[in-house]
């Protein structure tokens, strides 16, 4: 195999792991970012200060999926914590 | 169509000063609807008008509302209980009247629906020249009327964060991953219509209050607290961007005789008058004295209209 070769093979190793590593950064901005969307909207409902009750509830109809992703992330939060400390390689 | 509301402390005089500035508008020539935004009402009765529909014709181009509260707030759960059920179709298991029917004793929700119905009037009512709207004392009337500022920064807010998660969803899209059935574009997100939805209504009355065809005017007694309402008021309002076009000092005790009794409550009043001028300066400040009876009726009021005069002629100039 050629040196050329070589040294693309391995470049193209590497944008694959960042690709992989920068994608799952990505997804896990996007939870977080649903999640505080998710929270602000039910807010109201939930005896928090936010936008009115009436807001809330003409978003609520659109919102089940990152709801229920919500909630089950909640249930889990200590193993939340592990996944974000697992993603910063910080254990 | 021009706006005039009338802020000030419970009892200064404020549905008086509604009530005859109207008279005086529609006694110049213009059609006039005065309109009555407080819970406790006696716009009728200081016009000592009898019936009591909602709705009542006191003179030719001269027509009063009495918001019914409660009915109010009952008409705008209806219309939001609509839109719910509209989108919340598939979940017919869910007793969404009942929900409504708590709702109803939920705080602030007497605000959003005197707000829907100064929203309602002001579009049923575009070919009167003058709304003149009454309303309840300071606190209620402050909240009532930044609600569409408060729920406009909000909805800003939110749409900036939902913004953001579409763009994150767009990303992996185009990085090959997986996103699912999920909308990535603003224009195919139905959150993000609803937000625009909410926006653009809270845009309508926004604009409508900070236009230059909406005035406030101040309504105060000249004793120490309701100066000190005022003056909250009209920081309030003017940090909102409304208009604050003069005030009444209404109530001004004038003794052709000094009275010793009272020779402290008219040094107060001269404190007061000194420093009102000071706040309100620039502002047109009319002065109305204690009246020996209470203005009720028409012809009372025109003569309260009188002492008035200057405030109507510069809202006219304006
Ligand atoms: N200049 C005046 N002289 C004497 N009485 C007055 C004067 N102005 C108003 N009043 C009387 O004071 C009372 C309160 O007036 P009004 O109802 O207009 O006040 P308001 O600010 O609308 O009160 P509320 O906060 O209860 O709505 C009424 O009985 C009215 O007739
Ligand atoms: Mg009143």
């Amino acid at each position: 195999m050629r040196l050329r070769d070589i040294v693309k093979k391995m470049f193209s190793g590497i944008s694959e792991t960042f690709k992989e590593r920068s994608a799952e950064l990505i997804k896990l901005e996007l939870r977080e970012l649903e999640n505080a969307f998710t929270l602000l909207v039910i807010s109201p409902l939930i005896g928090l200060p936010g936008p009115s009750t009436i807001t809330s509830l003409r978003l609520l109809p659109y919102i089940e999926r990152e709801l229920s992703q919500s909630l089950n992330v909640s249930r889990r939060l200590d193993d939340m914590l592990a996944e974000m400390l697992g993603y910063l390689d910080i254990t | 169509m021009r706006i005039i509301i009338t802020v000030g402390k419970g009892g200064v005089g404020k549905t008086t000063t509604a009530a005859s500035l109207g008279l005086a508008l529609r006694d110049r020539g213009y059609s006039v609807l005065v309109v009555s935004l407080d819970p406790a009402h006696n716009l009728g009765d200081v016009l000592n008008f009898k019936s009591r529909s909602s709705r009542m014709k006191i003179l030719d181009n001269y027509e009063i509302i009495e918001v019914d509260v409660d009915e109010a707030v009952k008409k705008y759960l209806d219309e939001v209980s609509l839109m719910i059920k509209s989108t919340f179709k598939h979940l017919s298991v869910l007793n969404i009247d009942k929900y409504i029917d708590i709702l109803s004793n939920a705080p602030g929700v007497e605000e959003h629906a005197l707000m829907s119905e100064f929203k309602r009037i002001i579009q049923e009512n575009d070919n009167k020249e003058f709304i003149i709207f009454d309303m309840p004392p300071t606190g209620l009337s402050l909240r009532i009327i930044s609600l569409p500022f408060i729920h406009r920064s909000w909805l800003v807010e939110l749409k900036k964060l939902r913004k953001a998660i579409l763009d994150r969803r767009r990303m992996l899209k185009n990085i090959g991953e997986d996103v699912g059935e999920i909308p990535v574009d603003e224009s195919s997100d139905p959150v993000m219509r609803e937000l625009d939805n909410m926006l653009k209504e809270c845009d309508f009355l926004v604009k409508k209050l900070t236009s230059r065809d909406t005035v406030c005017i101040l309504v105060l007694a000249p004793e120490t607290l309701p100066l000190l309402e005022a003056e909250r008021a009209l920081r309030k309002l003017t940090s909102l961007g409304i208009s604050v076009k003069g005030c009444v000092v209404n109530k001004v005790l004038r003794l052709r005789e000094p009275i010793p009794e009272l020779k402290s409550k008219i040094e107060e009043q001269e404190r007061c008058l000194s420093e009102i001028r000071r706040t309100f300066k620039g502002m047109t400040i009319v002065e109305v004295p204690f009246l020996e009876q209470e203005p009720r009726g028409v012809d009372a009021l025109r003569r309260y209209a009188n002492y008035i005069d200057s405030l109507v002629e510069s809202i006219l100039r304006s």
